[in-house]
């Protein structure tokens, strides 16, 4: 059994890393989606007030 | 309930999510998932260690049941094809840009995970093998043949 071991060339890495990165670079930027703090607000609510039903 | 750390988590949540689902509504149900099952266990926390490879390890789980319980792979028909990692405006090399997203959704599900959690999240590899439960030369081997597979597609001078 043999491991690949090739790699690729710095290019390519540097040009696949950069283009993976602003591909995904706009989800990181953008804010929030208010659902999840409405999430969490609920699951915190929930957890002061473990009666409350979800 | 540490909130506030956990929603700094989130960006990378989604980013994480939409690797392993394709699909931007799905991720981001599934990062809904990995919050609600991260609540339910909070016990598992130990507070001081890496509350991020908790989250994420937390995500993974819930994605690979979800699968499990559809007994199905998601068909990858044109119309995930076209909406798959969509997101963020157009920008100027929109051609390029699609044609690297289209050619990365095609990777092997644990390539584009690998490449994933250290490329874009910025993991190490020791922590990107703990989340996926593997050893860090199988984390190395999956991002360079990740890497390998781009250029083939992209049919990039070696």
């Amino acid at each position: 059994m043999t491991h690949d071991d090739k790699k690729p060339s710095a290019e390519v890495t540097a040009y696949i890393d950069q283009n993976l990165k602003r591909v995904f670079g706009d989800l990181e930027k953008e804010p929030v989606p208010d659902r999840f703090q409405v999430l969490l607000d609920q699951l915190r609510a929930q957890e002061d007030d473990p009666g409350k039903e979800r | 309930m540490p909130t506030d750390e956990i929603l700094q988590h989130i960006p990378a949540l989604r980013a994480y999510a939409l690797s392993l689902t394709r699909d931007p509504s799905a991720a981001d149900d599934l990062v809904q998932t990995a919050l609600v099952n991260g609540w339910s266990n909070l016990s598992s926390y130990r507070p001081g260690t890496n509350m991020r490879a908790w989250l994420f390890t937390i995500l993974r789980n819930a994605f690979l049941s979800e699968r499990r319980k559809t007994k199905r792979e998601v068909a990858y028909d044109d119309a995930v094809h076209s909406r798959a990692l969509s997101v963020g405006p157009d920008h100027d090399g929109r051609l390029a840009l699609d044609e690297f997203r289209q050619a990365f959704v095609l990777l092997p599900d644990d390539q584009r995970e690998a490449l994933t959690l250290i490329t874009v999240v910025g993991m190490t590899y020791a922590e990107a093998a703990e989340t996926c439960d593997v050893a860090i030369g199988t984390v190395k081997s999956r991002v360079n043949r990740g890497r390998i597979q781009m250029a083939k597609m992209l049919k990039l001078d070696e």
